[in-house]
């Protein structure tokens, strides 16, 4: 296992020449939040202002998580689709909804970097949360459509991806949409 | 079980949904190898929590103390004396490891043939206790909500793993037909003490509408799910249920969103709403297509 630290250099071998990087991680269930750390840390410090899409935790939780950890909430915006609200918006944060469709997250997403002219990078926590609903097919698709218009608005991205025993298709189908694929175990 | 009438009464639950248990949690883990003892740590000190949350031991026990209720616990129910029990880190957090080939002693160890012998051939039954399962349910659950949501995939893959335990040990007879499938699977909860023989599922409508489950007696929704709610644990891991979904998956391609609504009623009711989901794309290619001209 390695530290975030690890986990950013392991990224920065892979994409440090490209300008603005779309990346796949996958993250080993054993040291999940310290991969995702890792991952945030690297494209802060690097692009500055973020959106933190989470499917997987409450914004609410992420904040003081992350504040913790060093990171500073000034350069991050939360769109949050995990949280049992009606939808709705703050300064900083977008409310979703808990699992919305794929099409309505794809809308949500191009409204918040419209609205949020400085976002220089996403990080998208986690596909494998798409799984629960969506077929693999679908959520590879959406993937893909994401990517593309990441690279349209010129923003960098991070799509986090936790190891399971099954998915492995999808997650190399991902892969191709990406400029890079990063293991956080083996280092592949 | 005719007589009972309460979930006071359910004070004991077949050894056979506790194996099945221990199995769906090794093998959903599996893939980590030897890695997974991390996870399993993890779920072992939430164990002993819940203990504590349900005044098995002290808030003020000392490590003695602990080791010798904890081991009664253990004891009543059949296990031998070695409880893996260890405290950790600078306050000494009480933690149960290796619970995994503890409560699997005498079975020949999760997963191995002699454990899984076939339920058809005369076996004595055996009951624990049912804070035991509680336990085990509990730390399962919260030692992976760390991962936070997509860790209903892990849970998900533990209930088919029970399924398939429970049908090679011949504890439920599998059918093709999932209904009878479902059905059978609800006898066998009921006869080990999982659940009121009144408990059953209903669907309203068709998908995506919903199955409606009403659960009599059922600790897991009574007890467990409430101090996962406290916990601010969001993840869902009823045996039932999960085998239900893993059932309703492999026969009808449909997935299920648990827990959509939640009521708890007088007489220890417990009704669910579950929202069943098609088997369908979610996302197709013309779908992209019109959602990416939205998009700018």
């Amino acid at each position: 296992m390695q530290g975030q630290a690890g986990v950013g250099r392991q990224i920065d071998a892979k994409v440090s020449f490209l300008e603005k990087p779309v990346v796949l991680l996958s993250v080993n269930p054993l040291n999940y939040q310290e991969g995702v750390l890792g991952a945030l840390k690297y494209f802060s410090e690097r692009f500055g202002m973020g959106l933190y899409i989470t499917l997987n935790k409450p914004a609410a939780v992420l904040r003081p998580y992350l504040e913790n950890a060093g990171v500073s909430l000034g350069t991050l915006v939360f769109l949050d689709s995990v949280t049992n609200t009606p939808e709705q918006e703050t300064d900083t944060c977008s409310f979703l909804g808990r699992m919305r469709e794929l099409a309505d997250l794809s809308i949500a997403i191009s409204k918040m970097i419209s609205k949020q002219e400085n976002v220089r990078f996403v990080l998208f926590d986690s596909v494998s949360t798409l799984l629960i609903y969506n077929d693999p097919k679908s959520v590879a698709r959406f993937c893909h459509l994401i990517a593309e218009k990441l690279r349209g608005w010129g923003i960098s991205g991070a799509f986090i991806s936790m190891q399971l025993s099954e998915g492995m298709d999808m997650v190399a189908q991902i892969s191709q949409f990406c400029d890079a694929f990063v293991n956080t175990v083996n280092g592949a | 079980m005719s007589k009972r009438s309460g979930i006071e009464n359910y004070k004991t639950i077949d050894r056979s949904a506790m194996d099945a248990l221990l199995y769906g949690i090794t093998k959903g883990l599996e893939y980590l190898g030897v890695q997974r003892q991390v996870l399993l740590d993890r779920m072992g000190g939430y164990m002993v929590e819940y203990l504590a949350k349900c005044g098995a031991i002290g808030p003020n026990d000392t490590p003695d103390a602990i080791r010798k209720s904890i081991g009664n616990l253990l004891a009543r129910s059949g296990f031998g004396p070695a409880v893996p029990l260890r405290f950790e880190g600078p306050t000494q957090r009480p933690s149960l490891p290796g619970f995994i080939n503890y409560l699997s002693e005498g079975q020949g160890g999760v997963g191995g043939k002699k454990g899984r012998a076939n339920g058809k051939q005369a076996r004595p039954r055996k009951r624990v206790d049912w804070l035991l399962y509680e336990m085990l349910l509990y730390g399962m659950t919260k030692g992976l909500d760390e991962l936070g949501q997509q860790a209903q995939l892990l849970i998900d893959k533990m209930g088919t793993e029970m399924l398939n335990y429970l049908v090679e040990t011949g504890e439920i007879e599998h059918s093709d037909d999932p209904d009878v499938f479902v059905k059978n699977e609800m006898e066998y909860f009921a006869k080990a003490g999982y659940l009121d023989r009144s408990s059953g599922f209903k669907m309203e409508g068709s998908p995506p509408n919903t199955l409606v489950g009403t659960y009599v007696y059922s600790r897991y929704h009574i007890n467990v799910l409430r101090h996962l709610k406290e916990a601010n644990c969001a993840l869902y891991s009823c045996p039932p249920c999960l085998i239900g979904a893993s059932i309703l998956k492999e026969s009808t391609g449909l997935g299920v969103q648990f827990g959509v609504e939640l009521e708890l009623l007088p007489g220890s009711r417990v009704v669910i709403r579950h929202k069943l989901i098609r088997s369908t794309e979610t996302f197709t290619e013309e779908e992209a297509r019109k959602v990416s001209a939205l998009m700018g």
